[in-house]
């Protein structure tokens, strides 16, 4: 016991001295990309709390990452709040501003959940682009340099800490979260959120939960976006970007924490695969957007169709591999 | 100016009413909600434009090869995607559509480009006058062609065989299946029917609310917001809710920013949803908890 | 006519069916006796196409038809109304009526089957323009079965035609049965839980149990087994 103990510990310090270093044998490029991923890591992880665990038929991950990455740019723009107090507090804001979508999506479930979601993100759409005052609608908004302490932080191997930061804390809160009894009630909820209430789980109240924290974490990798690029447009956040991140979500693992880690670099590197390859059979000037549109689509046809035994059957067998892990001791 | 208005309500209504039919089509003879419902309107419009550039056809006549495309196209879908997952649960289905949805899209992206292109219409430019009133042309065709396709259909729906043989199947698919009714047969039937009426719908409104690519996406939720209000799952409700929608839709946004318009769906699905679920001729469909 | 051969069926991972022989001759009528749960429904809706077998085969006038699906065996001449009617709710009674007809091609045949389920069960001539859901029980039975005589069947089957009804309609319907088989030479497949009144219309009889042939025989026979009977069935 105590070899494995010990050999668990050197993993650990292996592993975070890697986590530190890596930036500085990369070049910038890569470093842009590991940062994405991170970032959607959290979104990810997000979903995988609602849809994974919850079974929330829920596509409104993106809106919700809009909403943290305005709430947060207008924190830092108008309020002068710095950056690593503000994407804190977008996801809070979040949270609450999506509570104007969560009080419909209670009562509704299955397929009116998943158009409700869809309609959701469109109408914010519609409110982020015409709000140009507030959001600097279609055109964009401006974010200014992030810094700490003095030290900018605005290259992309600095800001990598900062998603570093960003991805370990959701990683590390959303696990212990888990591992209490919100986690289990979750799962419960995913499962059959009849035969669950009818066991006493009060099947609203943590439906709310899940919610919250979906909006929490996805508001959260919002915010690091925001203040990534420095610089937001609605384009940021479409429709297909949000099938993106299910099928991220898929591949990682329905409901496993740390597969978010794996649908976020899926997420941002199936782009960069499929733009190579545009620009080598189409020309560049075809729009990313719909090359990436069609492929996605495709994958989740795919995807869907040719799981062996059947897509629901895989999930529950995830599901269940949950379940016995995080048994109650 | 009320006058046009809703006249102009009563065709936006028209296109809801036969979209929204397209969808509780389908969901009740195949119990799927059909998440590229906006994308066949979409493809529908755009193999039209295509064949309007080619050829030298008036537009009404547009309308037949479109709805044979149309038709064959909803055939494919349900045929490739759709037929692999017969007895799945709700969530590989919706997802799988909802694929379908956003590989169309990007198809329509690709070939067709993100400029927003009106469909060639003679009725675009003219009026019709009624009284003191100047009502746009391209509105009246659009009532008139969707309350004409709207009868063939009730027509074909109630007297025909297959019509007979597709409200069997949407109530009882076994009981179908020992009449000796193909219930896969009667489901692509449905997909093909349900592509054809939303084929009409995108052809008739595309001279005045201009092809793009997005377009898809809104007339869903639209579509979706309007059967819901008549009462998801009831063909009655389907129309009837369109064409209320429309009016609504239409009668507000002449008192409102342009922006708030194209939210009025969206608002009053969740209304609908929070106040009475059941809309104006449904069942109960909601959660109780 | 029917064949069935060493039959095998699962419901997922749980077998129903043993290796199930059955046979029922031309023009006769044939009963499926056994408690609830025995594999008499599972048996129909085999047949049907409803269920696929693991093992085994049917025969259809020497046709395998176990591998068809529901709405070819229904051309090739076999009707069943089931277990649950399966009825079309919200569809009226004359709606449910052309529904069954629906592989029927022949007017000649159409306006006569019609006829004779007119003729049978006068009351569905009262609610034609009734929504099928409204119906009682027994109207609705009669409806079933009506549905499946209208596709002009060679072989009928009904799972518990005589389930819920009062006595006065499980007569009128066991005489229609024999009607049916003595009139038209239908041939008839039932279920039934119902002993006596099954046992003295039809001509032979399986005893199912947990999904084996635990007994069969000439139902004269079968008859008179009664202490037999009495003890498998517990009743008499």
């Amino acid at each position: 016991m105590m070899a494995q103990a010990s050999q668990k510990w050197i993993l650990l310090v292996v592993l975070v001295a890697f986590l530190l270093f890596l930036p500085w044998s990369l070049g910038n490029y890569w470093t842009y990309l590991i940062n994405l991923s991170g970032i959607y890591t959290v979104a990810i992880l997000g979903l995988n709390i609602l849809m994974g665990l919850g079974g929330q038929m829920f596509f409104g991950g993106v809106a919700m990452m809009a909403l943290g990455a305005y709430a947060s740019a207008a924190l830092t723009n108008y309020l002068g709040i710095p950056f690593y107090l503000s994407i804190l507090l977008s996801g809070f804001i979040t949270s609450v501003l999506s509570l104007v979508i969560i009080f419909p999506a209670l009562r509704v479930r299955g397929l009116y959940l998943a158009m409700v979601s869809v309609g959701f993100h469109l109408i914010l759409d519609q409110v982020i682009g015409h709000w140009d005052s507030f959001t600097g609608g279609y055109n964009g908004l401006s974010l200014p340099k992030v810094s700490f302490a003095g030290i900018s932080m605005a290259t992309d191997r600095a800001f990598y800490y900062v998603v570093l930061a960003g991805v370990a804390f959701s990683l590390w809160s959303a696990s212990n979260l888990m591992k209490m009894r919100v986690g289990r009630a979750i799962w419960a909820l995913g499962q059959d959120a009849v035969a669950s209430s009818v066991l006493g789980l009060n099947v609203t109240y943590y439906k709310v939960v899940a919610f919250l924290l979906c909006a929490f974490y996805c508001g959260i990798s919002g915010g690091l976006l925001a203040h990534y690029l420095r610089f937001i447009t609605p384009d940021h956040f479409t429709i297909v970007m949000a099938i993106m991140l299910l099928v991220g979500m898929i591949i990682g693992g329905w409901g496993s924490l740390t597969g978010s880690i794996a649908g976020g670099f899926f997420v941002t590197f199936l782009p960069e695969v499929i733009g190579f390859f545009k620009d080598y059979f189409l020309g560049a000037s075809t729009a990313l957007y719909d090359v990436q549109a069609t492929i996605s689509g495709i994958i989740i046809i795919l995807v869907v169709i040719f799981i062996p035994h059947g897509f629901a059957e895989w999930v529950k067998g995830l599901r269940l591999k949950w379940r016995y892990q995080h048994k109650k001791e | 100016m009320l006058i046009q208005l809703i006249t102009s309500g009563i065709a936006l209504g028209s296109i809801y009413a036969l979209i929204a039919l397209a969808l509780v089509l389908i969901f009740k003879g195949a119990q799927l909600l059909n998440l590229a419902q906006g994308e066949l309107v979409t493809i529908a419009a755009y193999f039209s434009l295509a064949i309007l550039t080619q050829v030298q056809i008036p537009y009404l006549l547009v309308i037949l090869p479109a709805l044979v495309l149309a038709g064959i196209f909803a055939l494919l879908v349900e045929r490739i995607v759709i037929r692999p997952l017969i007895g799945s649960e709700e969530w590989p289905i919706l997802l799988a559509t909802w694929g379908v949805s956003i590989t169309i899209r990007g198809m329509i992206g690709l070939i067709w480009g993100h400029e927003p292109r009106p469909l060639p219409s003679p009725f675009t430019s003219s009026h019709l006058r009624l009284g003191p009133y100047a009502l746009s042309a391209q509105e009246v065709v659009i009532i008139l062609t969707s309350l004409l396709m709207l009868t063939f259909f009730y027509l074909f729906f109630t007297r025909t065989k297959s019509g007979l043989a597709m409200q069997v199947v949407a109530d009882n698919a076994t009981g179908a299946s020992l009449c000796g009714i193909s219930v896969s047969r009667i489901n692509a039937l449905t997909w093909m029917t349900s592509g054809m009426v939303a084929a009409v719908a995108g052809i008739t409104i595309s001279p005045i609310f201009f092809l793009h690519v997005d377009m898809g996406f809104e007339l869903l939720l639209s579509a979706f917001s309007a059967a819901v209000l008549g009462g998801f799952g009831s063909i009655i409700g389907a129309i009837v809710g369109g064409y209320l929608l429309g009016i609504i839709q239409t009668v507000s946004g002449g008192y409102m920013p342009a922006a708030i318009k194209s939210s009025v769906p969206f608002v009053i699905l969740i209304l609908v949803l929070i106040f009475r679920p059941t809309g104006i001729f449904g069942k109960a469909i909601v959660e109780k908890k | 006519m029917l064949k069935i051969h060493e039959l095998s069926v699962y419901y997922g991972h749980i077998q129903a069916l043993f290796k199930v022989n059955i046979e029922v001759a031309e023009k006769s009528i044939v009963v499926l006796l056994g408690a609830n749960g025995a594999g008499k429904s599972t048996v129909l809706r085999t047949i049907s196409g409803l269920l696929k077998p693991r093992n085994g085969q049917i025969q259809f006038r020497d046709q395998a038809i176990h591998r068809l699906s529901p709405h070819q065996i229904v051309r090739m001449g076999i009707a069943q109304a089931p277990e649950g009617r399966e009825l079309f709710p919200n569809l009226t009674v004359r709606d449910n009526l052309l529904a069954g007809q629906y592989t029927q091609r022949n007017p000649v045949a159409k306006k006569e089957s019609w006829e004779r389920v007119m003729d049978w069960f006068p009351v569905l001539g009262e609610r034609m323009n009734q929504q099928a859901g409204t119906l009682s029980g027994g109207e609705q039975q009669m409806l079933s079965i009506s549905r499946a005589l209208l596709s002009s069947p060679i072989l009928l089957l009904l799972d518990e035609p005589s389930l819920g009804l009062s006595p006065i309609l499980v007569s009128q319907i066991f005489k229609a049965i024999v009607r049916m088989n003595k009139e038209k030479g239908l041939t008839i497949l039932l279920a039934e839980q119902n002993v006596v009144r099954a046992l003295s219309i039809t001509h032979r009889g399986y005893v199912l149990e947990l999904g084996k042939v635990t007994l069969e025989g000439d139902s004269r026979t079968l008859k008179e087994n009664k202490s037999i009977l009495r003890s498998y069935l517990g009743t008499a």
